[in-house]
């Protein structure tokens, strides 16, 4: 029994993960936001076309909503479509893959960088266990978020770079996986470099050696033939277009980079890290921060351990860099402590409470007392999350979710007539991505008659066409004065279409659409020209 | 070389009272408790009660304890963010507006030092007093208003921090050093003009 012990506590671990993880899953968050759902229309183009919603084929960066969508995501939805179809849960699906294949990654990885001792995978089993509870990771492992994905690939470079270290071809995997990661999402297009050029100063000696050049120089010709995709465009206004738009560097913000210092503080403060969390709606659970309450005497004695007691120094220099460089990309941005760009510091905070339990846990010599502590922690932690996560976030937080289209689609599909138009209002938020995925039209069509830039300019042209038409469906702004001497359907939001506007201009009230706090979402009306 | 150290110190904590007197010209330090009545929080408490599926997790996570101790929490977690007394709570201010650095950046070192490195018997005391008192004025609301009284405690936390660096690593402690005596000198002189 003692045997098998561990391999018992990381299944029970990962099920842990999974649970939390799979409840509810592709239902909640209620809703599809507009960047997950261009996203699975963007793969659904690509199944069908191979080419983009904007006619691009394979594209190295979605151009989408002109925020150039990193494009590993993308691709790994495409497989999805046909066993799942086009819908919130294959969208969202390799998150989840990618969230829990993280927590055995994690578990080998810290057995890679300790000695494999009992200490050590105990060490191992509690880092797993917390990454399957966290906040952190469990909330972008339920939604369509790049960060998740690129977070596992960037470990599994780890990984397999410290293999390198014993047997050389384990080189190539690594190189494959850092170039995989460069583009699986923005953050990682400085971490990876910087992890890299630590590797390379810190093992120089070993990778330059006789048995060690030939497979180095493979390993960085491999990695850079991967990453030829993203170099091509790397000067282009695409691809620069997110850092443009959120860099304090950049002349378009007023936040300079004498904002950096507390910016990059924030992501280590247990004020940010234990208590306030995200301030963005999609990116936090109300009333819960990225780590829960409990943790953060764990953090303040893990730091203190982390300095002060010995530790493996392969371990050591792994937490280290993750938590120097982790929050540089996020911090480089305007928006404060944002966790979707500073995910990887997940781990070595992980890592940190981890050192601290794992020492705590070995001072209690009672079994019971021992078992009792932690299932009444795991108890409390998921308890909170689901009430956080699942009932407060769903109430709260729907609208941020675009919450309402998949209802709207049902009305157009089974309730409106097919032959009379419809204008869906697109003057607050752009619904034509949430449109497209739950009526999933011929995305050859949609190419046709959506023509908006040339795949020669397709990384530089940076116009945008904001009406969309699909089908019998434009979306653009409602013109009051025109709109209601067509014979039509009209959909709108509660400002688009107000009650006195239904009653000013005539209009027949066809459905309204509700959040789940019983405020309206969308309405939906006919003319009477 | 301490008598130099210490000096350096003091000139790091003057900045705060220099601060503290240029923002707090009008400030009330009539106390506010976390305990009184919220009648607002209640009402959120209340409709939060009726989103869950049963009464023992509504009333475990939804209760009148909750929206004292989310206050109380709030003020703890000011008091321990560096961004409080190096930033003035930016990114995230406070929304009573006592958003002043109290602390030059650079002294972020020793501090980290005193907290994470430094040993000595008294120690233990000391934090032990200081997180008392921090647990103490976080019971009140308007909490950045008596923070004057931790500054006391910020002058032997460089001290000690900077004298302990120069004693384990002469070159970092004078890194250290002279990073602060810059800052210290330009925010000062700021200050003054």
């Amino acid at each position: 029994m003692k045997k098998y012990f561990f391999i018992i506590g990381l299944i029970i671990a990962i099920s842990l993960g999974f649970f939390v993880r799979f409840y509810k899953f592709g239902k909640a968050p209620a809703g599809l936001y507009l960047d997950e759902a261009g996203q699975g229309y963007s793969a659904y183009s690509i199944l069908k076309t191979g080419k983009d919603e904007f006619g691009m084929p394979f594209p190295a960066a979605f151009r989408s909503f002109n925020d150039y969508k990193t494009p590993v995501y993308i691709y790994l939805i495409v497989p999805l479509i046909p066993i799942f179809g086009l819908n919130t849960f294959s969208i969202r699906l390799p998150s989840f893959i990618f969230s829990i294949l993280s927590l055995p990654l994690l578990y080998f990885l810290i057995l890679k960088l300790t000695d494999k001792s009992s200490k050590s995978k105990k060490f191992a089993l509690i880092s797993t266990i917390f990454l399957a509870i966290s906040p952190w990771h469990v909330l972008f492992g339920r939604t369509n978020f790049e960060c998740n994905v690129a977070l596992f690939f960037l470990l599994l470079a780890y990984y397999l770079f410290q293999f390198a270290l014993e047997k050389p071809k384990f080189l190539l995997f690594s190189a494959i996986f850092f170039a995989i990661a460069l583009p699986a999402y923005h953050s990682e297009r400085i971490l990876v470099p910087l992890m890299v050029i630590f590797l390379f100063i810190k093992y120089f000696k070993i990778i330059t050696s006789r048995s060690y050049l030939k497979y180095t120089l493979i390993s960085l010709f491999l990695a850079l033939a991967i990453s030829i995709p993203t170099i091509r465009i790397i000067n282009t206004p695409g691809f620069l277009a997110r850092a443009s738009t959120l860099s304090i560097l950049s002349p378009k913000n007023s936040w300079g980079i004498k904002e950096w210092p507390s910016l990059y503080l924030s992501y280590l403060s247990p004020r940010y890290l234990f208590w306030l969390g995200d301030s963005g709606p999609r990116s936090s659970y109300p009333g819960l921060s990225v780590f829960y309450l409990w943790q953060l005497p764990l953090y303040l004695y893990g730091l203190y351990l982390l300095f002060n007691r010995k530790i493996p120094s392969k371990l050591k220099s792994f937490i280290l860099l993750l938590l120097i460089i982790s929050p540089i990309p996020a911090s480089l941005t305007r928006d404060p402590f944002s966790t979707i760009r500073a995910l990887p510091l997940v781990i070595p905070i992980i890592l940190i409470c981890s050192l601290s339990t794992a020492d705590i846990l070995e001072r209690i010599s009672s079994l019971i007392l021992k078992s009792i502590l932690i299932t009444l922690v795991l108890f409390y932690s998921i308890l909170k999350l689901y009430s956080s996560g699942y009932i407060l976030n769903e109430y709260y937080r729907a609208p941020y979710w675009n919450y309402g289209w998949e209802q709207v689609t049902d009305v157009i599909k089974q309730e409106l007539d097919p032959k009379l138009p419809i204008i869906v209002d697109n003057a607050r938020n752009e619904p034509y991505s949430q449109l497209l995925v739950f009526m999933k039209p011929d995305p050859a069509v949609y190419q046709r008659e959506n023509f908006e830039v040339s795949n020669q300019d397709y990384y530089s042209y940076m116009g945008r066409n904001t009406t969309k038409k699909i089908g019998n469906i434009t979306t653009r702004g409602i013109n009051w004065v025109e709109d209601k001497k067509v014979d039509q359907y009209l959909i709108g939001d509660d400002l688009a279409i107000s009650l006195p506007q239904i009653k000013d201009n005539h209009l027949i009230l066809i459905k309204e659409i509700d959040y789940p706090d019983g405020s309206p979402a969308f309405r939906i009306v006919k003319t009477k020209p | 070389m301490k008598k130099l150290i210490l000096l350096l110190a003091v000139l790091s904590v003057l900045l705060w009272p220099v601060n503290y007197f240029s923002v707090n010209r009008k400030i009330s330090l009539v106390p506010q408790m976390i305990s009184e009545p919220d009648y607002q929080g209640r009402q959120l408490i209340l409709r939060n009660t009726y989103l869950y599926p049963n009464v023992p997790l509504a009333r475990f996570f939804q209760n009148k304890a909750v929206i004292i101790t989310n206050k109380y929490l709030n003020n703890f977690f000011d008091f321990i963010d560096p961004g409080y007394y190096l930033f003035g709570s930016h990114p995230r201010e406070l929304v009573d507006g006592q958003n002043y650095t109290r602390l030059p950046l650079f002294a972020l070192i020793p501090i980290l030092w005193f907290l994470f490195k430094f040993k000595n018997k008294r120690k233990k005391i000391f934090l032990l007093i200081l997180t008392g008192l921090l647990l103490i004025l976080s019971l009140f609301l308007n909490h950045p208003v008596y923070d004057f009284l931790l500054w006391p405690f910020f002058l032997p936390m460089i001290y000690f921090g900077l004298l302990d660096i120069w004693q384990k690593n002469k070159n970092l402690g004078i890194a250290a050093s002279s990073l602060l005596l810059l800052e210290v000198i330009l925010e000062l002189s700021r200050v003054i003009s």
